[in-house]
């Protein structure tokens, strides 16, 4: 029997329509914020889906809930993809107790969303009772202080700590240990730019000599990015950076390096930068055809399928790359150009320290239902117990001091003795980074050249540096509004009950925006062409 | 035609859960107003503000801000804060008429689409000689080092920051005077002041509020100064301070190697 009017699609409509509203009746209303037994339930929301991750986040959990019965603690994964569009709508509505930190989070946001805890970072932390960092003020108990990286970046433009990395984040060399063996006759792994090209050139000859698809390095647009243009060029403009900032030792912010580029303190043809353009098209030569069109996952693809001797990843790839490959793979280090090279040393002021970056800088949401609860678990999360979990585990680059890690891991640390690393045109932002890359292949293509790459790119890079300040200003200054609210409030609250505290921090907070508002009114000065540098 | 009326129905209903889902709740209840405001919860801010009512200069100030920063952001609610402020400027004497000729300076230089430095200047004199010990005029003298000093011509630069200068001296807030003479030497950096000058305004920073060495940009930019002047043991003081309290920096290996270019003893150091 059939209804009047009765459709297969109406009934699939109603059915799709029933269950998103089911799916939203459950997120609004009926999410449990208690088992059924009572324990308190934390949601920590991240997008760590590489292999041997999740485990690791279960296996700490465990741990977490016998040390805690009240506590019951579920992860939210979600692929990386999708993370910036699932998070905006879960900061719309119910956020979780603890989210990852990532970059697409503006400073605002997290000042409005999550917790600061800054005061916490200097007590210690209790999950570190019975190890080496007993006593060790939280903070200190991570391996940079939290003077670098995501939390570092945070601290110095909102004069507070929201956030603590559990893990590390570096970019290394994978090397294919039977193939470089079977090439230059032993394992020996570059430690320099000028070995590396020296293997680089064996191996050309060793596939040309066979006849096989072999090519030196796994490119793809990521190796361009991350490895040429934010780190081997930025070996080259060391020295420059130190002339470009306010003194030596100070790191430009990147409208300060815009600032410099528009007021032409430095061009596309200044012989640091050049060098850095030439060094690009030099490595980009032992790459395979058509690199800038792979990503990360086709490279390591290529790599895996024995076509490519080395491939650039991210420490969090390692166990990925070990899976797929059916070789013995390593880990080496970047290859940085020292100060002997004879074209590109006298640039070279020695090895860059590598910012120890968080991987997976985790907050408490102001919103979190049970926040010193989730407090509590995120400094077990960050406790030596929970890092070495991570590394056991995972195979994670631990935050916290005092892990054992096995050799392999070891290499991934970042290196944090060295000297600063300087800066590419791409520090200038998005839209200076798209105009280089759309350009790039007048540079490394079979027709391209420094001269060429130079000629094309000089006036849409002028252009895109004008947006990407104009961006650092609009930013700066939404922020600046923000802050001014927050001081009186501050003002108005430590009135109330006076608080030496609350008073130091307002006043943190002011310094911290005068920073801000200083390069922004002088941005925008140059924006408008009314900046006079000097007389 | 019974499922299609059924879809009809419950489509909305699908519709209002997908969104309800993305938004909160219920409105947060009113809380304590200062408090959403330093939460950036503006909406919550505004509706508490209100209804304490307008005969409360305070909640008034509250709701002044409240509109400063109500989103989405409107010309219409930034021209609303600026009325409330005019009119607490313009009807007393107290703290809080200090506070809002501020907030009007500050309406003017970063608030409103198009920026009036000369305008928001006028404010912050008008906030400072309110009442010079206030902490708002202290606040309003740092600000308008900013507003000045980045859009004077270059001829009459240096004129004007020898008279922020003198004038910071007078600052009483020994944090607010350090704050000052650090701007002052920030903006000459990028206005062609010698290394000399900055030096001395650092070190009048420094002298105002030594807590500030603890700040490692604060201890570079003093060790390097002093380094490139000459002024080797000064430099020494503060390169040796830097590494002791900063044991993981990027900056160590840099100031490593310059300590060790640095005469051990007995070189004079002219005073700066």
């Amino acid at each position: 029997m059939k209804f009047p009017g009765y459709r297969w699609s109406n009934a699939i409509a109603v059915l799709l329509v029933g269950l998103a509203f089911s799916v939203s009746l459950y997120h609004v209303a009926l999410r449990p914020i208690r088992e059924t037994d009572g324990r308190t339930v934390l949601r920590i929301a991240h997008f760590h889906l590489h292999g041997g991750l999740r485990e690791a986040y279960d296996a700490a959990i465990r741990v977490y809930e016998e040390l805690n019965p009240g506590v019951s603690v579920r992860q939210i994964a979600i692929p990386i993809r999708v993370f910036p569009t699932w998070q905006n709508t879960q900061l719309l509505g119910n956020p979780p107790d603890l989210l990852i930190i990532s970059r697409n989070l503006t400073f605002e946001q997290i000042a409005r969303e999550v917790l600061p805890i800054t005061a916490e970072l200097e007590a210690p932390n209790p999950y570190n009772i019975g190890t080496e960092l007993e006593g060790v003020p939280w903070r200190e108990t991570f391996v940079d202080h939290l003077e670098g990286g995501r939390s570092g970046q945070e601290f110095e433009y909102l004069r507070a700590y929201f956030s603590v990395p559990t893990q590390l984040q570096s970019t290394r060399t994978f090397w294919n240990m039977r193939l470089l063996r079977e090439i230059v006759g032993n394992e020996r792994l570059p430690e320099t730019y000028e070995e590396i090209i020296e293997i680089f050139e064996a191996t050309r000859q060793f596939a040309a000599d066979r006849g096989r698809i072999l090519f030196p390095i796994a490119g793809s647009n990521y190796t361009v990015g991350e490895l040429l243009l934010d780190r081997l060029f930025g070996q080259m403009t060391q020295r420059l950076q130190g002339e470009l900032a306010r003194t030596v030792h100070l790191s430009p912010t990147p409208a300060d390096l815009t600032i410099a580029f528009l007021l032409d303190r430095f061009s596309l043809e200044t012989p640091e930068i050049r060098a850095g353009w030439e060094l690009i098209r030099e490595f980009c030569g032992y790459m395979q055809p058509a690199f800038d069109q792979a990503n990360r996952d086709d490279a390591i693809f290529l790599f895996s399928q024995e076509r490519a001797l080395t491939v650039v990843a991210g420490s969090q790839d390692i166990e990925s790359i070990r899976s797929q490959a059916n070789f013995p793979v390593s880990v080496g280090p970047l290859p940085y150009p020292t100060s002997k090279h004879p074209r590109f040393g006298r640039f070279v002021v020695g090895p860059p320290i590598e910012s120890a970056d968080g991987l997976g800088n985790f907050g408490v949401m102001r919103r979190s239902h049970a926040p010193e609860q989730a407090l509590d678990f995120l400094k077990f999360l960050t406790s030596q117990r929970a890092a070495q979990i991570f590394v056991d585990v995972g195979g994670r680059l631990p935050a916290t001091r005092g892990t054992r890690m096995e050799s392999e891991i070891l290499r991934l640390l970042p290196n944090l003795v060295g000297y600063r690393a300087g800066f590419s045109p791409n520090a200038f932002g998005l839209e200076s980074r798209r105009a280089i890359a759309t350009n790039l292949n007048f540079l490394t293509g079979a027709q391209g050249s420094v001269d060429r790459f130079v000629a094309e790119i000089e006036r849409p890079l002028r252009e895109s540096a004008r947006r990407d300040l104009r961006l650092h200003v609009r930013n700066a200054i939404q922020t600046i509004r923000h802050q001014d609210v927050q001081l009186a409030a501050m003002d108005r609250i430590a009135a109330g009950a006076p608080d030496e505290g609350s008073t130091d921090a307002a006043f943190a907070l002011f310094r911290a925006q005068n920073t801000l508002e200083e390069v922004a009114l002088r941005s925008a000065a140059v924006l408008r062409g009314e900046f006079e540098p000097a007389q | 035609m019974p499922y299609q009326s059924l879809a009809r129905f419950v489509a909305p209903l699908g519709l209002a859960g997908l969104l309800g889902a993305f938004h909160p709740l219920t409105a947060s209840p009113p809380s304590e107003p200062w408090s959403d405001l330093l939460g950036l919860r503006f909406s919550d801010a505004a509706v508490a503000f209100r209804l304490q009512g307008t005969e409360d200069r305070r909640a008034l100030l509250g709701l002044g801000l409240s509109f400063l920063a109500l989103q989405p952001r409107s010309m219409a609610n930034i021209h609303r804060a600026e009325a409330i402020f005019r009119q607490l400027a313009e009807t007393g004497a107290d703290e809080l008429a200090i506070i809002a000729h501020y907030y009007l300076g500050r309406v003017a230089s970063v608030h409103r689409d198009v920026p009036d430095f000369a305008e928001a200047a006028r404010y912050y004199e008008l906030a400072i000689d309110a009442d010079r010990e206030s902490l708002w005029a202290h606040r309003a003298f740092c600000k308008l080092v900013l507003v000045r000093l980045i859009h004077v011509p270059a001829h009459d630069f240096a004129r004007l920051c020898d008279q922020l200068e003198s004038r910071a001296v007078l600052l009483t807030r020994p944090g607010y005077r350090s704050e000052a003479f650090r701007l002052i030497a920030a903006i000459g950096a990028h206005r062609g002041m010698s290394p000399h000058d900055r030096l001395r305004l650092m070190l009048a920073s420094y002298r105002s509020d030594p807590s500030r060495l603890r700040e490692a940009p604060f201890a570079l930019e003093l060790a390097d100064l002093a380094y490139d002047t000459g002024h080797n043991a000064l430099a020494r003081e503060y390169y040796d301070h830097f590494l002791r309290i900063h044991p993981v920096h990027f900056a160590r290996s840099h100031v490593q190697d310059r300590l060790a270019t640095l005469p051990v003893i007995g070189e004079s150091t002219p005073s700066p």
